[in-house]
């Protein structure tokens, strides 16, 4: 084992330039200057009984100059073949940079089948020490052992003619340990909208090309919004031991994944196809060049799905959150705070911080009435370059002021959920004073319905009111005038079914009739008398009176009162029950009458009054008695 | 005598549907507009509730001063007086359109309730015909079917055009009087008023202390089912019930 000189790898970008990137990997493999590094690596964890492995401590950022040469490590199940170590070195001058790397290398042989065990070893550099790791080696059958590249030793061909003709050998094929992709997310579980870096890295053995690289299906996250992070675009490859094995890792692509849902979220699989030729068994530079077109093999490569656990946020968001979820802070700035009416100003509110700045929505923006507001123009600015996606998202609000006065722009409040601490956090700024002087010139909005309306703004107000009405009306049901206008017709209607029935029976019933018209008939007659009496007519007055009063008893008993004698009218009122007293003061009355008409002289005016009063008593006194 | 109670009815009539209109009502109405087109809201404001308090109101009036609370950022109070202006001028273009306005910035978005089919019933012949007209039209059914009632009675007046007549009148009358009276006792519109905080929390129990159900907010129109002491028991669009504190709320 060797290190080759360093050829840096190409890529321009993620997804199309890995080809780029992975052809230019052509043996590739170097080191970058850095503090002293000290690992020990095998070529092969798996052998067979009859072959060897090598043990490589490497010393990176050394020259070997300070390197005081270590003991072979100890090991179990293995022999060691030789106690001194071969020695390598290796400059690489990268981006201008000058790196060294010294090796020491040991070759052992098993002892049998089963897990061998090379002990950790102790490296002193200058004056200090460094440990490497204990590496473990499974012998197996030299029949069972992997179809890959022989196990050679990595320095004979250094000593060996490049002209001597060397045996055929076969292709070797990369297994999964030499090759391989392998996925890094952040964090395996998340809140909704928490940003999560998924870093997929490509594995390679030492010595391993490969070229004609792409990636076979586009990766996609469902259920996530996503967005790429930049990677170098001619990166370096970093060395890592894993599981004792040297490998040389690159960065193929990362990106910064929010899940919009809760649940199990996975990632597509990023896959790349590729054509990999294994390191020779020797070091014939000849063989590799004539031989490369031929030992190339397809390969194709995928990292493992990513899952990722999203959780919902949780309760008691405020009122203002709108989704952004990260860590941010949020500046408000105004271009001005005094014009005239018409005239627009603009408030610029910027998010900076880490999260899902791509999805946030606008903060609300409650401005009073008298400005019209128009939809923010926002702008993001995002940072890909780092290990996770930062930037500021700003966005613009224009207003524009209907009327003048002194006004406040109500602070405008942001909220977030900080998934770090598991807490919502609100950012509040500073109230804006605005003072806005001039009048409108038009009361119309030039931005106005097809009816005239101006947008999301009030219609304009009424100059003129008619069709007032009074606000102490009480309610209808409450007026007793409406209840009297409702029932009164009723009433009508009952005074008129009344009449009607009364009319009815003055036909129907003369009797009645006649009782009904006797009070009013003798009413009649003693007017007539009195008027009589007044013009001096005292004979004529007398008969009216007797007529008033023997009318009156003749409707009221129903007789022909004209054929009745003195004696006869007694006696029938004497049957209806009348009392003699009555029947006496008639009998007075009446001789008063006959008197006055015979000897109208013989009275005076108060006696002739006298006749009057009598009968205006007698007729009630004689009505009331008949009625019972 | 019909004659008479033909001449009586249109009287009556013509009195119940006057517009009178008060002279001290249209001056602060004027003042109001004119601070309000100069943007002296807080003098607008003075203005047109004198005129309300001075027992007289209008459409134009309540729009202006809804527009003059929008201008000073007074949701609730703004959308309150659209409401009373849309009871006046059910039909204006101009009260719909900046009720809409306010109403898009009312946070509360509940979903609503179907009306029972009578309630929207009565609501649909309310807006058709206005409950004093539907008593007037009523009333002079109704007086109609009495006269011809009383010339069948009187004159014997009858016929079998009159007999229809009558009976289409009386059931006329009846059906609009009863309708007016119904809806003066029940309203077709409940009483309804506005929030006017910013945030009102519904309780179960008129009391602070009392469990707290959900929080609605400025411009929302609720309607009131009971009131207690410095509370309301109010019910939201979407049927939830709750007490909130009366001062909270502007009735429409």
């Amino acid at each position: 084992m060797k290190e080759l000189a360093g050829r840096t790898l190409g890529t321009r970008s993620v997804s199309g330039a890995i080809a780029l990137l992975l052809f230019a990997l052509v043996g590739a493999s170097s080191v970058v200057a850095r503090q002293v590094d000290v690992h020990a690596s095998v070529d092969a964890t798996t052998i067979g009984t009859e072959e060897s492995v090598t043990l490589t401590i490497t010393i990176d950022g050394s020259d070997g100059s300070d390197v005081q040469v270590p003991q072979p490590p100890d090991a179990v199940g293995l022999i060691l073949l030789q106690t001194i170590p071969r020695t390598q070195q290796s400059v690489s001058i990268i981006n201008g940079e000058m790196s060294r790397s010294f090796g020491y290398s040991w070759a052992y042989r098993p002892t049998g089948q089963g897990t061998a065990r090379i002990e950790a070893s102790t490296v002193r550099v200058k004056d200090r020490e460094y440990h490497t790791q204990p590496i473990q080696v499974q012998v197996v059958p030299q029949d069972q052992r992997p179809a890959r590249a022989r196990r050679t030793d990595p320095f004979a061909g250094a000593f060996r003619s490049p002209f001597t003709p060397q045996p055929t050998e076969p292709a070797p094929e990369p297994d999964e340990s030499d090759l391989f992709i392998r996925a890094v997310p952040s964090q395996r579980s998340a809140w909704q909208n928490e940003q999560v870096v998924i870093e997929y890295r490509l594995f390679f053995r030492e010595g391993i090309q490969l070229r004609q690289s792409r990636l076979t299906d586009s990766w996609d996250a469902e259920g996530f919004w996503r967005e790429e992070l930049e990677v170098e675009t001619r990166p370096v490859p970093r060395i890592i031991i894993e599981n004792g094995l040297r490998y040389n890792t690159i960065v193929l692509k990362r990106a910064a994944v929010f899940p919009t849902r809760a649940g199990d979220l996975s990632v597509d699989p990023l896959k790349i196809e590729s054509e990999a030729m294994l390191p020779f068994g020797s070091r014939d530079p000849f063989r590799s060049l004539f031989a490369m077109q031929t030992r190339f093999t397809p390969v194709m490569l995928a990292s493992p799905e990513v899952t990722v656990a999203s959780r919902p946020l949780p309760d008691g968001a405020p009122d203002w959150f709108n989704g952004a979820v990260g860590s941010y802070a949020m500046t408000v700035k105004p271009d001005r705070t005094s014009l005239e009416v018409g005239e627009s100003m603009q408030i610029s509110v910027t998010v900076t911080g880490r999260g899902n700045l791509a999805t946030m929505d606008a903060p609300i923006l409650d401005v009073p009435a008298a400005f019209d507001v128009y939809d923010p123009d926002v702008s993001t600015l995002l940072d890909r370059s780092g290990a996770r996606l930062t930037g500021s998202k700003t966005f613009r609000y224009i207003l524009i002021p209907r009327t003048n006065g002194a006004f406040e722009i109500p602070p405008i409040t942001f909220s977030w959920f900080d998934p770090g601490a598991g807490v919502y956090r609100t950012s509040k700024s500073n109230a804006i004073p605005v003072s806005v002087t001039g009048t409108a010139t038009s009361p119309l909005s030039v931005t106005s319905t097809t009816n005239g309306m101006p947008v999301d703004d009030f219609a304009p107000l009424f100059t003129t009111s008619e069709n007032w009405v009074a606000t102490t009306r009480a309610p209808l049901h409450t007026r007793w005038w409406a209840w009297s206008l409702i029932l009164l017709p009723l009433v009508g209607m009952g005074v008129v079914q009344v009449w009607r029935r009364h009319q009815t029976r003055l036909v129907r019933d003369p009797r009645w009739a006649r009782g009904r018209r006797a009070h009013p008939l003798s009413r009649k007659h003693l007017k007539q008398a009195m008027e009589l009496l007044q013009s001096g007519n005292t004979k004529g007055y007398f008969e009216e009176v007797e007529r008033a009063v023997l009318g009156f008893i003749g409707n009221r008993l129903d007789i022909a009162e004209k054929g009745l004698t003195r004696p006869q009218l007694d006696e029938l009122l004497s049957k209806r029950g009348a009392s003699e007293s009555l029947r006496l003061r008639l009998k007075s009355l009446l001789d008063l009458c006959d008197r006055g008409r015979f000897a109208p002289a013989s009275f005076s005016p108060e006696n002739k009054e006298s006749a009057f009063d009598d009968a205006s008593e007698l007729i009630p006194d004689l009505d009331e008695y008949l009625d019972s | 005598m019909m004659r008479n109670l033909f001449i009586a009815m249109l009287l009556l009539g013509a009195t119940y549907s006057a517009r009178a209109q008060d002279v001290d009502a249209v001056r602060l109405f004027d003042e109001g507009t004119a601070a309000l087109m100069d943007g002296q809201f807080q003098d607008a404001l003075r203005s047109f509730t004198a005129a309300e308090q001075s027992g007289w109101a209008s459409g134009a009036l309540f729009y202006n001063t809804g527009l003059a609370y929008y201008r000073l950022d007074e949701l609730g109070q703004a959308i309150r007086y659209l409401e009373k202006a849309r009871l006046l001028n059910p039909e204006d273009p101009r009260i719909e359109h900046s009720l809409a306005v306010a109403e898009r910035r009312q946070r509360d978005q509940f979903s609503v309730l179907p009306k029972p089919f009578w309630k929207k019933a009565q609501q649909g012949l309310v807006r058709i015909i206005p409950l004093q007209w539907a008593f007037l039209i009523g009333l002079m059914c109704w007086m109609a079917f009495v006269a011809g009632w009383t010339a069948k009675t009187v004159r014997a007046l009858d016929g079998e055009w009159y007999r229809r007549g009558r009976q289409a009148a009386l059931i006329a009358g009846l059906f609009l009087i009863s309708h007016a009276m119904a809806s003066s006792i029940v309203p077709a519109f409940p009483d309804r008023s506005v929030v006017l905080e910013e945030t009102l929390v519904l309780r179960e129990q008129a009391s602070d202390e009392a469990t707290a159900i959900l929080e609605v907010h400025e411009g929302l129109i609720v309607e009131v089912r009971a009131e207690a002491t410095n509370w309301a028991l109010v019910k939201i669009p979407n049927g939830t019930r709750g007490w909130v504190p009366s001062a909270g709320l502007g009735d429409i």
